[in-house]
């Protein structure tokens, strides 16, 4: 080999010399050849000073010292969740397991990567064998085996309702020319004394009184709900102009009509609205009344000429409360508190929905890929059959709102397209019904 | 001596390997062991990648769950050094595509170069360690990753072409053209300590 040959291979080398990386024979090829060649040599010294002065540019710090415990976390929630999904194959009977309490990852909801099927059979053997501890644990513990223990230890292990959908509030809508329309859930928040006009030109508008005691004044027709007068299931109605005291629980359907909300009481008064919001002039409110768009997503195509606007809210008991029947969409999903496991089905992905802090503009959505974990003040856009299961997480129930849009099931006796006949759309469904006040008609066509 | 080296080598390796296994089986321990011997020059080079110390902290978090869940999939083809740096390269990739943050092709960073003085100019200046230190931070992306990978993080030139995915000869040859760049800043100090 020529001198020169030999300078170029070992100059590849000098890099890996200088840090110490080269192999034990390669080390001794290079050692040997710079105790005879003074340009290798300098340049390994040229590398030397590159490598201090790379070292002295690379970042020293550490990653913050709670990282391992996040991972940690995030870990012991794939573990606890993804077991729960996959038990509606084998949990037929039998109480929930008590898991660990889950603190959940430091940030929001996070998709959850990776495949876990190498341990679901360990997992799922775990499980089972919990279970049938817990089982028999349950049976010791209610004294259906032993009494005189039974007795002792109380009634701590009866399983609790594994989880409720409250219908809140629905009204049948026809948007038989209605352009794309989206629906749009917001909070407001009254101080005492507070009031507010709502814009009319909104949209249909179905309210939920969280806290406190607000006022409404409607000017057209609206359908209330009382339960906390101990009044009927079914919606009343109420005349033009009138005011409307409703109390905590209460919930009121209001049409394209101008209204005005105030706060009746001495304490803040919330205000859940669910709003089918057209194109058009945008959602105002006064200055005192604090309004928070929970949830925005762009407009949507409506499934039917004529649909059912549902305001649910539902509750999954802690770790393992699993919701049924599933979401089927379109539906607007907004978690309230505790934690929401999303598992996405094949096809249409849920979309989570982010940012849109103006009340009105739709928020920017993300598709659901993987499993993902919805937190309180998440939302989430959930397509037609985009969802294979959602469970709660953690070690606290899981409360949220859901607004969906279903075709009306029973054909209506007389509508005008593009318009909603009261009588026949809400009348036949939401009986009975003040037949004076059931000529409005609920359109949302522009 | 010789062999002495090689079997602690191969004691290295089988422990690495025995490591991975028991992150594959789902014990704990054994990824706080990973994350406890790691953890710094991962940061370290996440770091490289984003100047986010926040996002740097998301993306090793990132890949530690990534670990968790592929560990069954480390044979020990490769050093495991590598294969962690390789999927904290492809876990800042996802990331900052998820931001939104700008991406370039390895063909277009290697005709770039970063913010920064030029190394031509600065080897006008005095000829002092920091001169080039910043002529390293000047070098284009590509350029500085490989120089990083292989001077601070050690990898050898096999380690830090599979993290890069990229053959052998071209970090031989990303490592000459580092050297090309910096070769101003070296020769300034070469005459000034003359």
């Amino acid at each position: 080999m020529r001198p020169h040959d030999a300078c170029r291979r070992i100059t590849d080398l000098l890099p890996a010399y200088a840090s110490g990386t080269l192999d034990q024979r390669e080390t001794a090829v290079v050692w040997s050849h710079l105790a005879v060649c003074p340009v290798c040599s300098a340049e390994l010294t040229a590398w030397k000073a590159i490598r201090e002065a790379a070292r002295a540019a690379a970042p020293a710090s550490a990653a913050s010292p709670d990282v391992l415990a996040r991972v940690m976390d995030a870990i012991g929630q794939m573990e606890r969740m993804r077991p729960a999904s996959s038990r509606r194959r084998w949990l037929v009977t039998g109480p929930p397991s008590a898991g660990p309490a889950a603190s959940g990852p430091a940030r929001g909801w996070r998709p959850l990567a990776g495949n876990p099927s190498r341990w679901w059979p360990a997992l799922e053997l775990a499980m089972m064998v919990v279970l049938i501890v817990a089982l028999v644990g349950s049976l010791l513990a209610t004294g259906r085996f032993f009494p005189d223990l039974g007795n002792r230890r109380g009634t701590a292990a009866v399983p609790a309702a594994r989880m409720s959908n409250d219908v809140l509030i629905e009204v049948d809508l026809d948007v038989t020319s209605a352009p794309p329309t989206r629906l749009t859930l917001y909070r407001l928040t009254l101080a005492p004394d507070g009031s507010t006009a709502w814009d009319a030109g909104a949209g249909p508008a179905l309210l939920v009184v969280d806290t406190g005691v607000v006022t409404v004044r409607v000017d057209g027709e609206a359908m209330v709900r009382r339960p906390s007068a101990g009044g009927p299931a079914s919606p009343i109605a109420v005349s033009t102009g009138s005011d409307i005291s409703l109390q905590a629980g209460d919930r009121i359907a209001l049409p394209l009509a101008a209204y005005e909300l105030r706060n009746a009481g001495t304490t803040p008064a919330t205000v859940l609205g669910l709003v089918v919001q057209r194109p058009g002039p945008p959602l105002r409110v006064s200055d005192d009344v604090m309004l928070e768009t929970l949830a925005a997503p762009p407009p949507m195509a409506m499934p039917a000429e004529r649909v059912t606007v549902t305001l649910a809210r539902h509750t999954l008991a802690a770790e393992s409360g699993e919701l049924s029947p599933l979401i089927t969409g379109p539906s607007l999903i907004y978690v309230e508190s505790g934690r929401l496991w999303l598992e996405p089905a094949s096809g249409n992905p849920p979309r989570l929905l982010a940012g849109g802090t103006d009340a009105n503009e739709a928020m920017e959505t993300e598709a659901v890929s993987a499993a993902v974990q919805v937190v309180p003040g998440d939302a989430v856009l959930v397509e037609v059959e985009s969802v294979a299961a959602a469970t709660a997480a953690g070690d606290e129930p899981t409360v949220f709102l859901e607004a969906r849009v279903t075709p009306v099931a029973a054909t209506p006796v007389s509508a005008t397209p593009g318009e909603l006949d009261v009588a026949a759309a809400v009348g036949a469904r939401l009986s009975p019904l003040d037949p004076a006040v059931t000529r409005g008609a609920w359109t949302l066509s522009p | 001596m010789r062999q002495v080296i090689e079997r602690g080598q191969q004691l290295a390796i089988d422990h690495e390997r025995a490591l991975a296994a028991r992150i594959a089986a789902g014990e704990r321990d054994a990824l706080a062991e990973l994350y406890g011997r790691y953890q710094r020059p991962l940061y370290a080079y996440l770091c490289l990648l984003t100047p986010d110390r926040g996002l740097a902290e998301e993306i090793l978090q990132d890949t530690l769950l990534a670990v968790w869940t592929g560990a069954r999939t480390y044979k020990g083809q490769g050093s495991m050094r590598s294969w962690l740096y390789g999927i904290a390269r492809r876990q800042a990739h996802n990331s900052l595509r998820r931001a939104k943050l700008p991406l370039t092709d390895a063909a277009e960073l290697e005709s770039i170069r970063s913010p920064g003085p030029d190394p031509e100019e600065a080897a006008l200046a005095a000829a002092t360690r920091d001169n080039l230190t910043r002529a390293i931070a000047a070098l284009t992306p590509v350029l500085r990753e490989t120089l990083m990978l292989t001077m601070v993080h050690e990898l050898s030139y096999q380690e830090a072409a599979d993290v890069l995915q990229v053959p052998i000869g071209t970090i031989r040859s990303r490592l000459s053209n580092a050297r090309r760049a910096l070769q101003p800043i070296i020769a300034a100090a070469e005459g000034s300590g003359r």
